[in-house]
Formats: C-alpha cells, sequence, structure tokens
C-alpha cells in the first residue's frame, strides 16, 4: 500500500547543491501511496435523456476512470507534509491538487493542517476518490452530489481522545475559504468565512458522526437571471410610471435571484456498524439557505445492508433518496410580486387630463405575466427533485489491494416540468463495473 | 456438589491450565523492556489500528508488523485486531488517505523486530512466544 523511500537516498540522486538539505533532512521519510480505479457504465432509460448516477446512456469508458498520487513527507520533529494529485478521466485526465498541506502535531493526538485540506462533509469524504476504500463504485449520489465541492483553503485543528473502554473520539474543526465548480449549479461555488464541525465516535464495530458547516455562499448565475433581471426592471418601471411612485422597487425579489453571499449551512448525519459477516451503513444530509432560488430546501439519505460471503466477495444493497424543494420564501415572495402586480390601481391621466383605469399594453403585460408565472414554475422545477435509488452491488477483493466491483442501479424519479410544472416520473436502470486499485 | 461434579470440574481445570503448553505457537505482544504501560487487549487493538497514537501514559508509539503470510501475524490479525485481511486493508486505506494513520512498517522477522523493540521505547509489536528473549518484556498473551 505504500512505498518508503529513505529520503536522503531519493536527494542523493539530485545535483550536489541539494546536500545541506540532503544533511538536514537526512531521517525524514517520504512515502508515495496512490489508487487508481478504472470502471464502465451504461444506463438503461426509455427517455432519451435519463441517467442514473451520470451513467450516460451510450455506455462511459472513460468519464469513470481516476488516478491519485499522494505524498507524504515526514518531516521530523512533529511536521508532516501531504499532498494529493488526483486525474480524473472526466477531465480529460488533467491533473488537479486535491490536497496540499502541512501538518503540526502538537501532541500525538492533536494536530493542526493548513493548505488546501478536504471538507469532511460526509462520512466518506476524506476517502472519497480512493473507491477501494469503501463498498459502492461511487458513494450514493443522492447524498453525496450535492454539494459536490470538497476541499477548502484554510485550516484544520484535528483532536483524537480515548474515551475509555472501547471507544474514541475524533472533533474536527476547520475554517477558510472554499472555491470549487459546483456541479449542481454548473458554475463556481465560493464559500467565504465557512466554518465546520465534525465529531465522530466509535468503537470496534460502531461508528456514529455528526458534522455542521456554515458560510457565506456566492455562484456566478446571470446567465441564468438576465432575462429575469429585464423583466423586473419592466415591472418597476411601469408600476412606478402608474402610480407615480419612484420608490416602487423589486429588489427583495433580486436579492433572492442574487447568488451573493447567502448564508448557506449544510448539515449531516451519520452512522456504520460493522461486524464480522455484515455491514450497515446509513448517512442523511441537510442543505439550507438564505432565500435563494438556485438552492432550495435539500434534503437526502441513504440505508445501505450488507453481508461479507466467503472467498472474500461481499454484497450489499442501498436505498438512497433525494428530496429537493423550492425554497418557500423565495415562493412567496414572487406570489407577492403577482398579487402586487394586480392590486396596484395602474390609473393614468387620460387625453382630458382626468385620470383613468390605465391598461399595460397587450405586449408588455403578456410578457410580465410570462416572465412571472415562467420564473415561478421555474424555480420550482429547478429545485424539485425526488428520487428513489435502489442498488445492488457486489464486491470482490480479489487481491490484497485490488477489488473487482458490480453495480446495478435502479432509480425512480420524479421531475418537474418547467414550463406546465406538470411533475412525471421516469424509471432508470444502470449497470456500471470497476477495477480499484491501492498502492 | 457431588464427588463425580468435583472431579469433573478439577479435570478441566487441570486441561485448562496445562493447555498453553499444548498449543503448538502462542502469540504474545512486546514493548521495550523500560515500557510501564499497562496494555490489555482492547488498549492493544486501538493502539495497532492507529486510533490510539500513544500509549496510555501519552508517550508516541510506533507499531510494527511481521511479514505478510506469517503465521503469527495472520493469529495476530485473527483474534486481536479481528478483522480479515481484505477488511483490513480497506481499513488502512481509509486510515491512509484521510491522514489519521498509516500501516504498520513492515519488519523482516523476529530477530528484526526484537532488534527494533530493544531500541525504540516507543515500539509496539507481536512475536510468536518461543522467540521471546529478555531484550523485549512481554505484555499480553494473545487468546
Amino acid at each position: 500500500m505504500k512505498t518508503v523511500f529513505r529520503k536522503a537516498a531519493v536527494l542523493a540522486a539530485f545535483s550536489s547543491y541539494l546536500l545541506p538539505l540532503q544533511a538536514a533532512a537526512a531521517n525524514s521519510e517520504l512515502d508515495v501511496s496512490g489508487f487508481a480505479t478504472l470502471a464502465y457504465g451504461k444506463t438503461f432509460s426509455d427517455k432519451e435523456e435519463g441517467t442514473v448516477s451520470s451513467i450516460p446512456q451510450e455506455g462511459e469508458y472513460r468519464d469513470f476512470n481516476k488516478f491519485g498520487l499522494r505524498l507524504d513527507a515526514d518531516l521530523e520533529d512533529n511536521l508532516t507534509f501531504t499532498a494529493q494529485i488526483v486525474a480524473n478521466g472526466v477531465n480529460d485526465y488533467e491533473p488537479n491538487v486535491d490536497w496540499l498541506f502541512v501538518t503540526y502535531n502538537f501532541m500525538p493526538t492533536l494536530s493542526l493542517s493548513v493548505g488546501k485540506v478536504r471538507m469532511p462533509l460526509y462520512m466518506y469524504s476524506d476517502y472519497l476518490d480512493v473507491s477501494y476504500a469503501y463498498q459502492w463504485i461511487s458513494p450514493p449520489q443522492s447524498v453525496y452530489g450535492v454539494p459536490s465541492i470538497s476541499s477548502t483553503e484554510g485550516v484544520k485543528l484535528a483532536w483524537t481522545a480515548d474515551m475509555g473502554g472501547q471507544w474514541t473520539s475524533e472533533m474536527l474543526l476547520w475554517t477558510g475559504k472554499t472555491q470549487e465548480f459546483e456541479a449542481a449549479l454548473g458554475s463556481d461555488l465560493i464559500i467565504e468565512n465557512g466554518v465546520g464541525f465534525a465529531w465522530a465516535i466509535e468503537r470496534d464495530w460502531l461508528t456514529l458522526r455528526a458534522v455542521y458547516f456554515g458560510g457565506k455562499a456566492t455562484a456566478d448565475t446571470s446567465a441564468a437571471t438576465a432575462d429575469l433581471f429585464d423583466g423586473l426592471a419592466l415591472i418597476e418601471g411601469n408600476v412606478q410610471q402608474q402610480t407615480a411612485d419612484p420608490s416602487y422597487s423589486l429588489n427583495g425579489v433580486r436579492e433572492d435571484f442574487e447568488f451573493v453571499e447567502d448564508d448557506a449551512v449544510f448539515m449531516g448525519l451519520g452512522a456504520f456498524m460493522d461486524f464480522e459477516y455484515a455491514f450497515f451503513g446509513a448517512e442523511a444530509t441537510m442543505i439550507t439557505m438564505d432565500k435563494n432560488v438556485a438552492v432550495g430546501d435539500l434534503k437526502s439519505y441513504y440505508a445501505m445492508a450488507g453481508v461479507r460471503l466467503p472467498g472474500d466477495w461481499s454484497v450489499s444493497l442501498t436505498y438512497s433518496v433525494n428530496d429537493d424543494k423550492a425554497n418557500e420564501e423565495v415562493y412567496e415572495d414572487f406570489q407577492t410580486i403577482t398579487a402586487d402586480h394586480a392590486a396596484i390601481p395602474l390609473f393614468a391621466p387620460d387625453a382630458d387630463g382626468n385620470m383613468a383605469p390605465y391598461m399595460l399594453n397587450d405586449t408588455t403585460q403578456a410578457t410580465v405575466a410570462h416572465i412571472v408565472q415562467g420564473t415561478v414554475t421555474g424555480i420550482e422545477a429547478q429545485t424539485y427533485e425526488e428520487s428513489q435509488t435502489y442498488t445492488l452491488g457486489a464486491r470482490w477483493d480479489f487481491h490484497r489491494s485490488a477489488a473487482f466491483k458490480m453495480e446495478y442501479l435502479h432509480q425512480i424519479r420524479d421531475g418537474m416540468n418547467g414550463n406546465t410544472a406538470e411533475i412525471s416520473t421516469t424509471d432508470a436502470d444502470a449497470f456500471r463495473v470497476a477495477l480499484d486499485l491501492v498502492f | 456438589m457431588t464427588f463425580r461434579m468435583l472431579k469433573l470440574i478439577t479435570c478441566l481445570m487441570v486441561l485448562s491450565l496445562g493447555l498453553p503448553s499444548f498449543s503448538a505457537a502462542e502469540t504474545v505482544v512486546v514493548v521495550h523492556p523500560d515500557n510501564k504501560n499497562s496494555l490489555d487487549a482492547v488498549i492493544i487493538r486501538k493502539i495497532y489500528l492507529s486510533k490510539n497514537k500513544s500509549f496510555p501514559n501519552g508517550d508516541k508509539v510506533a507499531i510494527f508488523d511481521l511479514p505478510e503470510g506469517n503465521k503469527t501475524r495472520d493469529e495476530f490479525r485473527d483474534k486481536v485486531l479481528r478483522k480479515s485481511a481484505s477488511r483490513l486493508s480497506s481499513y488502512w486505506a481509509r486510515m491512509l488517505f484521510s491522514s489519521k494513520g498509516k500501516p504498520p512498517k513492515v519488519l523482516s522477522g523476529a530477530d528484526e523486530v526484537k532488534d527494533m523493540i530493544s531500541s525504540n521505547p516507543s515500539a509496539i509489536a507481536y512475536l510468536d512466544a518461543r522467540d521471546v528473549d529478555s531484550s523485549v518484556k512481554v505484555v499480553l498473551h494473545v487468546k
């Protein structure tokens, strides 16, 4: 699993200007370890666009392949350096620095890491890319899909404690700034002033975990909101003109759409039970945001049960649920504008100078109605998703550092049409196989 | 209590006392002779799974393994760590890639274990009881 080089030997291979360093680092060690996954997946669906866990219908040989290399340098005197570089098939194998940090161990049980560290949002966050380390080919997407951001540039404090008997405790406290591509938004998600806390207690057969993370979230959603903002300006202009009240403003609604420094909170609970012949796991997550259209109230969970069979085989069944709804407050804001617009007495001076009922011209009225109605259903449709996924998986540890996995996924998904607000149910199945390695 | 039952119990006691001498190989856990920590199977398991990174007195700990395929290693894994080889391998992948711990360093055999233990006060390892000598201190007989 890991290869140890005497650092002195490595350095000796370099030119002589490194000699002073060699003397200083003669006893430090460099561990190189790595992992790889080679996978194939294919979705079977009646609908043209249906996918399960991002597995395409035409079959995918490349996107799920990944390779990672990790360096751990023990610099002595309680200081270590870690870097992990991962190349994903989905990103054309372009290497990405996932981890880059220095850790200082105040004592064996207390350490502080500084740099680019993994945010432990999920139970499997720390080794999310190392598929060999868990039962599935990838963890349930309903839970692990949002947020897909995984690291933060900042500091992480780790404290482990022996709670007596079989029990141990691990607390993690981290803070920093994150900027990573968020798949669900299709753009970068920036989280500033992020503060997170995770606590796990475990004994030989049981792990229990809770996590909280909060911060100010910003994302560029201007392309999606451009038309709407034009529409809001049109409504404002009309109402201001007709009511002769220049203070009429829809800024409250605009703020709902502006994804700028919105308060975001992520909470999660997890449990894992590990027995000789059976294992059970469950995780639930919840995301709430302060009045934001792009992200509603997101809830998801999974429960998994597995058995270990002779010959290093194990079989598991996972049930996962995604239950995402539009943010209620945003929805209410929109109902308010529609009502406002209908209730405002639209009077204007007629040809004789008398106030008379005023009609928006048909085109403007149609545009406004269309935009408002379209936006309301659009919000619902965009954030609405209810899906249930069953995953039947098998893992075979055929080698000391390699595992072969097969999975069959069945997904039932309710989606909402953005134009008609109709809810339709889609069934889809997918199959995937993978070979996982660690070294 | 009947005489017959007493006789049976006596037989069982004699048998159980005699058992260690019948068993072909016994695995023992060893530390540096100056290590004064009291260690039981529960604490040793936590130390060997890198859940505890220090001895009960707070001193740093370094863990060592015998080579793969070694019978003493398998016995220690089965009885103290209580995990199959593949479960343990996944476990170390999780610990290593989450920076929580590294698997034990593998030593070549009993001689190297004894050299390491006698020269390194933080070291802990296991041996076949027949390989034990005065350079190491036995803290646990694996049952």
